[in-house]
Order: structure tokens, then C-alpha cells, then sequence
């Protein structure tokens, strides 16, 4: 307001020129102000927008530069696999006696070069795996599925790997309980299996590793703990992520680092989660894979 | 003559423009108005920025600045100088407007 009760005018001719003068100077700052003010905020929307486009830019170039990576992996990954698997299968015909028998030296030898081509074509299949997963092209063949079935194999596939390493390993399993569930089998047992293999792997001779399948709620868990080598809170946050070796690295196991990684990705794609508990270094550790469950906990007889 | 010396009637277009725009940024359109009021100034076309001098183009630069100045205070005076300030550079020291200074 800039006129006074007192002093207020009846009409514009009454007002005094100071002060009408004093009200347009006023009204001119104030302008100014808004004019300055704009500028600012144009000035900030052009930045942005330039800031916008820079990383659309960079993000276009981040997803081509990914997707060559992932085609060079493919790529690379099939054409390795070729030789190794020859590597591997005359090693094993050597092994097997088809070239005659072989004196200890030589079968050692041969041990080693078919073990090595082994953990080379398992890194390949990760390889291979991760490039599916990541052009979205690993294909899911979902059916009802009986997780107990798929423990009990494994439990016997993993005792000679258990016994070789003076392991205890042990199996925990329910019979009077339901654990069917819409899985890829193939790819389930792939996760059971790589949990197990590094649970064996990480844990020292003399130690335990224990397999069990219960349910729980709406779910069927899969859960594997041993008291092995554990697992330090820096590395569990981890451990989920591509290439993360974790304290394995520090015990020279070999693997891509891309067993958990792989592991994860097939449990997301059954709707399902995976979890891994420790309470750090040589303190052992547990890895839970929970299902959805179909029909009820019990078994239908 | 210099180049300067020879550009200096355009100059003098290009900064009573300049003044006038920037006003128009704060207060419209009665930018022109005021500008149309100050003597020795023609606006030809306000809305394609043609102007010419009758007059001298110094004086009547300062008259114009002196227009805002008297309607809109100190502050009107202060954005003159600064609209003008990069086309006074172009222009010797003895033929910029006093009121640009």
C-alpha cells in the first residue's frame, strides 16, 4: 500500500506526484528484480537441459559400448568352448586307457591338463550364461517341479567332492512335507548345486556343510551352511555382483566369479530371492534360496 | 577514417536499441513509448528495432537514458548502462554518451 488512510486520494489526479513517482520507481525495481530472476532460471533450464542431453549422450555410448562387450563375450565364449571340449575329451580317453595304460607321471599329468580344461569350460559356460541373461535371451522351461528330488540328487553328486576334502556333509530334508514348485529344473539344480560346490570349496577339511529343503509359509527354502571360511560384511554386499570373488580369491578356489551372480539371476527369474547370511571371517555362512510353493505344506497322499 | 570511426552511426543505432529492449524486458511496451517521446529519435518499426537519429546521436542517447531515468529512478539508469555496456567499448572515448559512462 502506498498511500496513507489519511492521505488516501479520491481519485489519480489527487495523488501526489512524489509519491506516484516513488510508487513507479518502486514498481520499476521490482520488475527488474522479476527480469533477473528469469534470466537465472533460464540460464539453470539451459544448463540442464545441456547437462540432460550430455548424458544421454554418454548413456547411449554406455549402452552400445555394453552390448559390444556382451556380443565379444558370446563370441568368444563359443569359440573357446570348441577346443577346450576337445582338450578335455582326449584327455579323458587318455585317462580312460584308450591309448594304452599310463605310467603315474603321465596320468598325473593328464589329471591336471583334464581338471584345468574342466574349470575352463565351466567359466565358459558362465561366460555364455551371463551374455543369455543379459541379451534376455536364457530360456526358461517352467513345470511343476519336486525341489526334494532335486536335493537328493545333489546330495549324492556332492558326497565324493565332500569326502575327497574330509567334510562332513550332511542332507535335512522333510518327507512328510510338500515342496513342488514351477521351476526350471535344470537351472534350479545349477544354483543348488553351485551353493553347495562353494560351500565344499570354502570350507577347510575337518568342517561341515549341511544341505536342508523345509517349508516356510508360501515359500520351499533351500538352504546350505557350513562353518567354512565366512564371509567379511564388505564382501557380502558384494557378492551378488558380476566377477565377485570374495574371500575366495584369497584362497586361490579358481571359478569366474560369476557362479552368485548367475545364481541370483535364475532365482529372480523363478519369482524367487536369494539370501546369504555370515557373521564374518571363519565364522561360517549360509545361503538361503526361497521358492514360491504350489498347494499346501503338507504332502497329499 | 578508422573502421570504428566509420561504424560509429551504427554503433549509436545498436545501443539506443539495446537500452530500449532492455527496458521493454522490465516495463513493456511503454518502453517504446517513452523512447517515441525523446526528440532527435525516430522509431521506424518497434517490433523489428528500427531506429534513426534526427539529432545528434549522443545527445539524444543521453536524453533517453534521462527519459527512464526521470518515470522509472536511479535503477532505470543503472540498466542502461549496463545494456550499453559492451557496444560502448566499440566507440571512441570522445563519442561515448556521458550518462553511459
Amino acid at each position: 500500500m502506498f498511500f496513507t488512510k489519511k492521505s488516501k486520494p479520491n481519485n489519480l489526479n489527487e495523488v501526489p506526484v512524489e509519491e506516484f513517482q516513488k510508487a513507479t520507481e518502486e514498481l520499476y525495481k521490482q520488475n527488474l528484480e522479476v527480469v533477473k530472476l528469469n534470466k537465472k532460471l533460464s540460464e539453470l533450464r539451459l544448463r540442464l537441459e545441456e547437462t540432460n542431453l550430455n548424458l544421454e549422450i554418454a548413456n547411449d555410448k554406455l549402452k552400445s559400448l555394453d552390448q559390444l562387450k556382451t556380443e565379444f563375450l558370446s563370441l568368444a565364449s563359443h569359440q573357446l568352448r570348441s577346443p577346450l571340449t576337445a582338450i578335455k575329451g582326449y584327455s579323458s580317453m587318455l585317462l580312460e586307457g584308450s591309448y594304452g595304460t599310463l605310467d603315474n607321471k603321465v596320468d598325473e599329468s593328464v589329471k591336471r591338463i583334464y581338471n584345468s580344461a574342466q574349470g575352463l569350460i565351466n567359466i565358459v559356460e558362465d561366460l555364455l550364461n551371463v551374455s543369455k541373461i543379459e541379451q534376455g535371451g536364457m530360456k526358461y522351461e517352467f513345470q511343476a517341479t519336486d525341489l526334494s528330488t532335486i536335493v537328493s540328487g545333489l546330495f549324492d553328486e556332492m558326497q565324493i567332492p565332500a569326502q575327497t576334502k574330509g567334510i562332513s556333509f550332511t542332507k535335512n530334508v522333510s518327507p512328510y512335507d510338500n515342496f513342488m514348485v514351477q521351476a526350471d529344473a535344470t537351472k534350479i539344480k545349477q544354483v543348488f548345486l553351485n551353493l553347495t560346490d562353494n560351500s565344499i570349496k570354502y570350507t577347510q577339511k575337518g568342517g561341515k556343510v549341511e544341505i536342508s529343503l523345509v517349508r516356510e509359509g508360501t515359500a520351499v527354502v533351500f538352504r546350505v551352511i557350513d562353518n567354512g571360511i565366512g564371509i567379511s560384511t564388505e564382501t557380502k554386499s558384494k557378492l551378488f555382483e558380476k566377477f565377485s570373488r570374495g574371500e575366495g580369491a584369497k584362497v586361490n578356489t579358481g571359478g569366474s566369479g560369476l557362479g552368485l551372480y548367475l545364481a541370483k539371476q535364475i532365482v529372480l527369474a523363478h519369482k524367487g530371492t536369494v539370501l546369504v547370511e555370515s557373521a564374518g571371517i571363519n565364522k561360517g555362512s549360509a545361503f538361503t534360496v526361497l521358492l514360491p510353493a504350489i498347494g499346501t505344506k503338507e504332502v497329499s497322499i | 577514417m578508422d573502421n570504428i570511426t566509420k561504424n560509429t552511426p551504427n554503433i549509436f543505432n545498436q545501443i539506443s536499441l539495446q537500452i530500449i529492449r532492455e527496458q521493454a524486458f522490465i516495463i513493456g511496451p511503454v518502453a517504446w513509448v517513452e523512447a517515441g517521446k525523446v526528440s532527435g529519435l525516430n522509431i521506424t518499426d518497434s517490433k523489428q528495432g528500427i531506429v534513426s537519429f534526427s539529432g545528434d546521436p549522443k545527445t539524444t542517447i543521453n536524453q533517453l537514458v534521462a527519459q527512464y531515468e526521470r518515470l522509472f529512478g536511479r535503477a532505470s539508469h543503472e540498466v542502461c548502462k549496463e545494456a550499453a555496456k559492451d557496444l560502448v567499448k566499440n566507440l571512441p572515448a570522445d563519442q561515448v554518451p556521458s550518462s553511459l559512462v
